[in-house]
């Protein structure tokens, strides 16, 4: 049995080289010597190789099948058997996908559903990858056809995994972002404070006007329309009454505010005001007005 | 009840294509209650209540305007005010529990629709398919320009139906039971369970997975609490 340690990673092969088991998962292990490549150790089933050696002399997948990417975490200790390694291009100088999940974990650290800015930049970075593997996959496939090269299929099947999981990514982050942006038009009503806008981008802007213009033209409706009533605000009640007027205060001023009954309230800042709960609502969570509990 | 007191004409509502009975105000609060912790509780959008809506709404327009009859100052006028808010937030949290659901699982609540049989009952009201087909159509519109039509030809399109997740059937509810059931059939969880067959007695209350009750959600056997 032969043992190697490469860069953190056990691997073992059996006495004809023909299976490796390796102990640890996903990441870039070393830089060939004299090239300035690096060498990605997928899990890869399927055919072993019958004259892998020293991993810095491979510079071909040799393995069938590529399986899914929820094979390549593994806990500690659990051991996959792979077949070979890839070099898939030379001076490639990371992971394929890193910048996709870069973005998912920006929102993941953002658990509270609060929105940070529109990372155009990753974006672009990873649309950019997703072209480069699909050119490469392009070339490959059409000398896998012409030359018969069908060791070249593992890499074009492990290219298409990255391409499908840049996609899943991308969608993730732009639909996790909509669901963010959504919230943000119950939390504040139909006008963004302009610190929150900014953190939009100009399609989101839209996805968010569409999106308001949808959802009032769905309360307008409530009620049937031969009510020719105006239908209910159910961005309102949010929270089941408790008491009729409650005493707020003005945190800036807003001008003028009508009650049910007729009289105007002069909403200056730090007057204070015994209003009907239900006018005040949106207004406290706007800011406008501060509900004082004595 | 404080409704008859507001209420100006002989207090009853008529639903125009029901085939029950007159109901009361209060039976169709009642009824609005109900739906509205079905609807609450239960992990799947449930069936719309087109006709309880429509009527609650009527019903308060008519307290409203009945509230501008009463003399300032009255002391019932705060009381029927509450009164009109409660049933407003009840109605406004039915609504909003059924528009989050519908926004979360759009292309299921969307499939579901277009394939249901003639006679089966509506799962979205008019305006709530509108409202979901709009809601498609922005997501879709807006993925597509920002992202899939910058991708590979091969990977333009996203299956919606396969990227967005479907609601947990198997989630646990409690319940009570409304009226007896027998011989309710109990799917096993794990490997090492066995099915098993359970009645509900009327009045009970339990707390078991919503795939088993779903039906008896639907027909108002049990009432998810």
């Amino acid at each position: 049995m032969n043992v190697n340690k490469v860069n953190g990673f056990t691997f073992q092969s059996d006495a004809n080289k023909n299976v490796f088991t390796a102990f640890c998962c996903y990441k870039p292990p070393f830089e060939a010597s004299g090239a300035a490549a690096r060498f990605h150790w997928f899990v890869l089933g399927g055919l072993p190789p019958s004259d892998v050696t020293e991993p810095r002399d491979q510079t071909r997948i040799f393995a069938a099948n590529v399986s899914s990417s929820s094979d390549i975490f593994s806990p500690r200790n659990k051991k996959f058997n792979f077949a070979g390694l890839c070099l898939v291009s030379p001076g490639f100088t990371g992971m394929f996908c890193e910048k996709a999940v870069e973005l998912i974990r920006e929102l993941h650290r953002m658990s509270d559903g609060q929105l940070p800015a529109f990372n155009e930049d990753g974006l672009r970075q990873v649309l950019q990858e997703m072209e480069a593997l699909y050119e490469q996959n392009q070339s490959d496939v059409n000398e896998a056809k012409t030359d018969g090269r069908s060791d070249l299929i593992p890499s074009i099947k492990l290219r298409h995994c990255c391409l499908l999981r840049n996609q899943r990514c991308i969608t993730a982050y732009l639909y996790d972002r909509l669901l963010r942006i959504r919230a943000l038009r119950w939390e504040y009503g139909s006008v963004l404070p302009a610190n929150v806008r900014f953190q939009l981008s100009a399609e989101e802007l839209q996805w968010f006007g569409r999106y308001k213009k949808s959802l009032s033209c769905f309360m307008r409706s409530l009620g049937g329309a031969e009510a020719g009533g105006e239908g209910l605000d159910i961005t309102q009640d949010m929270k089941p009454p408790k008491s009729l007027y409650i005493q707020v205060r003005c945190l800036e001023d807003h001008g003028e505010l009508e009650i049910d009954d007729g009289t105007v309230i002069l909403l200056k800042k730090n007057s204070q005001h015994f209003l009907p709960r239900w006018k005040c609502e949106q207004l406290i969570r706007q800011g406008v007005l501060e509900h004082v509990v004595s | 009840k404080t409704m008859s007191d507001v209420l100006s004409d002989d207090g009853s509502i008529n639903q125009d294509d029901s085939q029950e009975d007159v109901m009361t105000p209060a039976e169709l609060i009642a009824k609005l209650e109900e739906a509205w912790l079905n609807e609450k509780f239960s992990p799947e959008l449930l069936e719309s209540k087109s006709e309880v809506v429509e009527c609650v709404m009527e019903q308060l327009t008519h307290m409203e305007s009945n509230l501008q009859r009463v003399k300032k100052g009255d002391a019932k006028a705060s009381v029927h005010r509450m009164e009109i808010d409660r049933i407003r937030f009840v109605l406004s949290s039915y609504l909003r529990s059924r528009l989050q659901k519908i926004e979360k699982f759009f292309p299921h609540v969307l499939e579901k629709e277009k394939s249901r049989g003639e006679g089966d009952p509506s799962l979205l009201s008019p305006e709530e398919f509108a409202f979901a087909k709009e809601y498609y159509a922005n997501t879709e519109t807006y993925l597509k320009a920002v992202a899939l039509k910058r991708m590979p030809p091969n990977l333009q399109t996203v299956d919606l139906l396969k990227a967005v997740p479907e609601p947990c059937l198997d989630s646990f509810v409690f319940l009570r039971v409304k009226e007896r059931q027998e011989n309710i059939l109990v799917e096993p969880e794990t490997d090492d369970q066995r099915e098993y067959v359970v009645d509900l007695e009327e009045g009970s209350q339990h707390l078991i997975r919503y795939r088993t009750v779903a039906p008896l959600v639907s027909s108002g056997a049990v009432q998810l609490i």
